[in-house]
């Protein structure tokens, strides 16, 4: 599993940590059942704040994409596999955002509407 | 690729082998085999040729029988093992010499072993009237044991290795990463499942083992051996069957699940990384954590692996999954690195 992030990015870095897992989970670095290292080695790691990569795992866990041990790091839940189904269909949909020149916070608010 | 400036050339390799493996012990047999000949006459006859765990003499046979036995195993048994192995590694089975080279002094340590043994269990019974009065100490074992490690050991470092890669390593693009991005690559990597059945399979027979003497022992010094080997083994094989890999801006460490053993390679001292694949029986004589002379390797199933060069010329290997891109990371954190004069 690979984790980038860039302080200089104005995203929070417990944003682009999550995000970094996500991407892992959808283009299949990070499968179902993996382990992925506890808050303290990876803040070492990445030379953040520990309570920044925990936050990063909390948000993962209230998405269902993993699920939180004490001391033994996180493990990476089915629901991971379940997001993977949709991944072609959001790269294809991105890709026509783009090319119709919709943003992608406009496309990220018309995909919550069609959820109603 | 580089060239392989090591690629030893088949006839030194050859002679080496045939000088230390087949050469030596056919020496040393033959000053056993004079030594039993020259005391012939001054033996009994029949001389006693197996003994009870006391010491008691309880099987007899003509002298002979021992010097022939002294020659045939002396000579023969290393020989063989010889020959197979310049035969593999005629056929350019180079990258495995280190399972031939232990198997080919093992078999030289055997030869030395029971050359010793036999000639003592002659020579003790020169000036005997009777050979049931012919009583083996526990001292001709243990000096024909010690004796044949340390030819063992010698005939080790006597034989040649086979060619190995030793050219510079090929080279890795590396992950693209800003000066100001911080990266992290973390693997599990564990052993293939196949091979932890014969590992705890053996852990549980010396387990049981040790139960069962608990259970019958005459005395408990046997039962604390057994329960001793049977705790190391089970934290040997613990310690061996799941290793975290990560590469981060320190470079790479390799973790034991259990906490211990962990390796670390600094960036500093890293020259390259680069994806190998590995085989594990061939280039390192076997599965776990394993040292060939120059390499040391992690090597927990045949595959990718991350290789890298060391400054101090030897190479440290890791099997495990994604390679390619724990590989491209760790490349790009030792180009990081400010240039250093050679």
């Amino acid at each position: 599993m690979l984790i980038t992030i860039d302080p200089s990015n104005e995203t929070p870095l417990f944003e682009q940590i999550a995000a970094a897992v996500r991407a892992g989970i959808m283009n299949s670095t990070i499968q179902s059942g993996d382990r992925i290292p506890t808050a303290k080695e990876l803040c070492a790691s990445l030379d953040v704040n520990r309570n920044t990569v925990l936050h990063a795992y909390q948000i993962l866990r209230d998405e269902g994409l993993i699920e939180l041990r004490r001391g033994r790091g996180a493990t990476i839940t089915p629901h991971g596999d379940r997001l993977r189904q949709l991944s072609a269909s959001i790269t294809q949909l991105a890709k026509e955002a783009s090319a119709l020149g919709v943003s992608a916070d406009t496309l990220s608010r018309l995909v919550k509407d069609a959820y109603q | 690729m580089a060239t392989d400036s090591a690629t030893v050339p088949a006839r030194p390799l050859t002679n080496r082998y045939l000088l230390v493996s087949i050469a030596f012990p056919a020496a040393v047999t033959l000053a056993a085999i004079i030594v039993q000949l020259s005391v012939l006459t001054r033996l009994p006859n029949p001389i006693a040729v197996h003994w009870s765990l006391h010491g008691k003499p309880d099987q007899f046979a003509a002298a002979w029988i021992t010097t022939a036995l002294t020659g045939a195993i002396g000579v023969g048994f290393p020989t063989l093992i010889a020959l197979l192995a310049i035969r593999e590694l005629r056929r350019g089975r180079g990258g495995g010499a280190a399972i031939y080279r232990f198997t080919c002094a093992l078999a030289v340590g055997i030869s030395a072993f029971l050359g010793t043994l036999l000639t003592w269990t002659v020579v003790m019974q020169v000036g005997l009237a009777n050979a049931q009065d012919a009583y083996l100490s526990w001292a001709a074992l243990i000096v024909s044991l010690g004796l044949g490690v340390v030819v063992l050991a010698a005939a080790w470092f006597a034989l040649p290795n086979g060619d190995r890669e030793t050219g510079p390593p090929r080279p890795t693009s590396p992950l693209s990463l800003t000066t100001t991005e911080r990266a992290v690559w973390v693997r599990r990597a564990s052993f293939s499942k196949a091979g932890l059945i014969p590992i705890f399979a053996g852990v549980g027979a010396v387990t049981v083992a040790a139960i069962v003497a608990w259970m019958v022992a005459e005395t408990l010094a046997m039962a604390w051996l057994l329960t001793g080997i049977a705790v190391i083994l089970l934290l040997l094989a613990l310690s061996t069957t799941v290793f975290w890999v990560r590469v981060d801006q320190t470079g790479l460490t390799v973790r034991s699940g259990i906490g211990v053993p962990r390796f670390r390679v600094p960036v500093s001292e890293i020259l390259g990384a680069e994806m190998v694949s590995v085989s594990p029986l061939v280039e390192f004589g076997g599965w776990g954590m394993r040292w060939v002379p120059g390499r040391f390797g992690i090597v927990l199933r045949s595959g990718q692996a991350i290789q890298v060069h060391r400054r101090s010329g030897k190479q440290f290997v890791v099997t495990v999954n994604d390679a390619a891109t724990g590989t491209a990371l760790l490349q790009a954190f030792v180009e990081r690195q400010p240039r250093r004069l050679q």
